[in-house]
């Protein structure tokens, strides 16, 4: 590796000085949108979101997307709101918001960790309800935040990041082993030091520290498990990291379809090849949808 | 066996036909169901077209009483199983195949004092698939698969598609995602046309030949495959007969070895003991042990 040194890499990602805040308004749309449902206030919601421009159009670019099961074409954030119900409309203004924490400019291609991200966050929501996890809501958000560590390393050691990137794809070889190799941490441990930063619910830090090594989860086991499968599936279908990785995944071998098979039983009647099917009907939508709202 | 498939006819359609469609399913297990019925109907209007005979009822008689009626059988299926198809056509399927499959095969095959590589391209149509398969082998005859003889089995239930590969020349159409450094290795262009032919170093690596998929003493020959490429055909076979043909498919591959299917086919509720491998952008199955 690396002109920095390691003690002063694991200082600079631990204090993880000069990563940008997240944009002010998620957390109380996040609260307005978790309250009961009774007791929501849509139109409060909505103001909240309107306030900040790039933000209201990003919501309702996405919220147009076939990927969100909008029938007709809306033109308002209130239109959005109406149509797509309180869980949506979380789901899109969290997208948007931690969207909006990338860098632009950036040789390690952000657009395409943002497209495995939402498609990741996608397949989560889908698989789990496949299954009949109890929360499916719960699951696109845990794929959609799965990654965020590489965020933190692109933006707090860019130099080192970029060289761990770069080799993974001139290789075609696992990020997270190159990553290791070459920096001595992955992204799991900076994504973790990420969500005690922002206060994020504990069960999305297992999924960000225990993705990879989903026997380790203990507070959510079956939602790491949907995580870490969301995510072998993107990177098998064309939505990983910006590259062609040589991976070759056996589902039924994976620890992470063990765990599943413990919780659920519908794991069985799942038809894998159809499922993987559906999930490529995804790739043009996610992609064109994340260079719509990386270019506005 | 016909007697348990066919629905209740529809007003609209000649009853003839559903005799036709199954007296098609019992010699090749291809079914028609109610929404491709205009396309058989079509199709024998064309061999009837050809015989001057004027109804199905009668086309149905050359079928089944006329000395004629195996070979009229043959020209029936030549017409209704007639692929579209081209060379390098599924990349991702043929990405993993030279990048990951033959890789892993040779691992495992490193210790053998013989190193023979077999492949089956079952439904082969006109023959672009199994000549792709020839032309990744010849690429990596004098890397990975240094020390390796290999052949490719190509079968087809289509007699003139089988003629087709046999000739070996193809036109724009076909050719259109073959590299101008592949086109100028392994064809050579035809006098007088736009066409090309395949030479002769891939042309001998691939056997041709007629098999019918639900042919179980034919099956029964096809024995020790590293991988079977089964691409789009088992989408004219009924549940029954696709679980006949995967069996057997089962039974002719080496242990560890691959089945490649099309893209929209899926073995879940067919056969249990294949298991199912992403690779990037592709998926194929692999032969699990028999469970006990």
């Amino acid at each position: 590796m690396t002109a920095l040194s390691l003690t002063e890499l694991h200082h600079r990602v631990e204090t993880l000085h000069g990563l940008p805040s997240l944009p002010a308004i998620l957390f109380p749309v996040l609260n307005q949108l978790s309250a009961n449902t009774d007791d929501i206030d849509l139109q409060k919601t909505v103001q909240l979101v309107s306030h900040d421009g790039a933000l209201s159009s990003q919501v309702l670019h996405m919220a147009n997307s076939p990927l969100f099961g909008m029938r007709q074409r809306v033109n308002s954030l209130r239109g959005a709101a109406l149509t797509l119900g309180v869980h949506r409309l979380r789901d899109i203004v969290t997208s948007c918001c931690l969207m909006q924490v990338s860098p632009r400019s950036s040789e390690v291609n952000a657009p395409a960790l943002w497209e495995h991200s939402l498609a990741c966050a996608l397949i989560s929501r889908n698989l789990a309800r496949k299954l009949g996890y109890a929360d499916p809501e719960r699951a696109y958000l845990a794929g959609l935040i799965h990654d965020l560590g590489l965020l933190v390393n692109m933006i707090l050691i860019p130099k080192e990041y970029t060289a761990a990137y770069k080799k993974a794809a001139a290789t075609h070889r696992s990020l997270r082993e190159v990553e290791l190799e070459e920096m001595g941490l992955s992204h799991e441990i900076t994504g973790d030091l990420l969500c005690t930063h922002w206060q994020l619910f504990d069960y999305l830090s297992e999924v960000m520290r225990r993705h990879h090594d989903v026997e380790k989860a203990t507070l959510d086991p079956m939602l790491t498990a949907l995580v870490n499968i969301a995510d072998l599936l993107c990177r098998t279908g064309g939505l990983g990291y910006g590259f062609t990785e040589d991976l070759v995944v056996t589902l039924e071998e994976e620890p992470a379809w063990r765990i599943i098979g413990e919780h659920s039983p519908r794991v069985k009647y799942l038809d894998i090849a159809c499922f993987t099917m559906e999930i490529e009907a995804y790739v043009n939508e996610v992609r064109s949808l994340v260079s719509i709202l990386f270019n506005l | 066996m016909s007697s348990n498939i066919t629905p209740p006819p529809r007003q609209d359609v000649n009853p003839v036909s559903y005799q036709i469609r199954d007296l098609i399913y019992g010699v090749a297990g291809i079914f028609h169901n109610d929404n491709r019925l205009a396309f058989l109907e079509d199709r024998c209007g064309r061999r009837m077209k050809e015989l001057s005979i004027p109804n199905l009822r009668q086309y149905h008689e050359v079928l089944t009483r006329s000395a004629q009626r195996t070979n009229e059988m043959h020209l029936l299926l030549n017409e209704i199983t007639v692929g579209e198809t081209c060379f390098f056509r599924n990349q991702p399927q043929l990405a993993a195949l030279q990048r990951l499959v033959l890789p892993s095969i040779v691992a495992s095959k490193e210790k053998l004092p013989y190193k023979h590589l077999r492949i089956w391209s079952a439904g082969c149509s006109t023959g672009e698939e199994p000549y792709t398969m020839a032309m990744i082998l010849l690429e990596e005859a004098q890397r990975f698969l240094r020390g390796f003889t290999f052949e490719i089995i190509a079968t087809d239930l289509n007699d003139r598609s089988l003629q087709r590969c046999q000739e070996g020349i193809y036109g724009d159409y076909a050719l259109r995602n073959v590299a101008p450094e592949t086109l100028r290795r392994y064809f050579d262009p035809v006098a007088g046309t736009r066409d090309y032919r395949v030479r002769d170093e891939v042309r001998k690596l691939i056997k041709f030949s007629r098999v019918n998929l639900l042919d179980d003493a034919r099956m029964l020959f096809i024995k020790s495959l590293d991988v079977i490429f089964c691409c789009n055909v088992l989408i004219y076979f009924d549940g029954a007969s696709k679980k006949r043909v995967i069996q057997h498919f089962h039974n002719n591959l080496l242990p560890h070895s691959y089945l490649f299917l099309g893209h929209a086919e899926s073995l879940f509720g067919v056969n249990d003991d294949f298991r199912l491998v992403h690779f990037p952008g592709a998926m194929a199955y692999i032969k699990s042990p028999v469970k006990r």
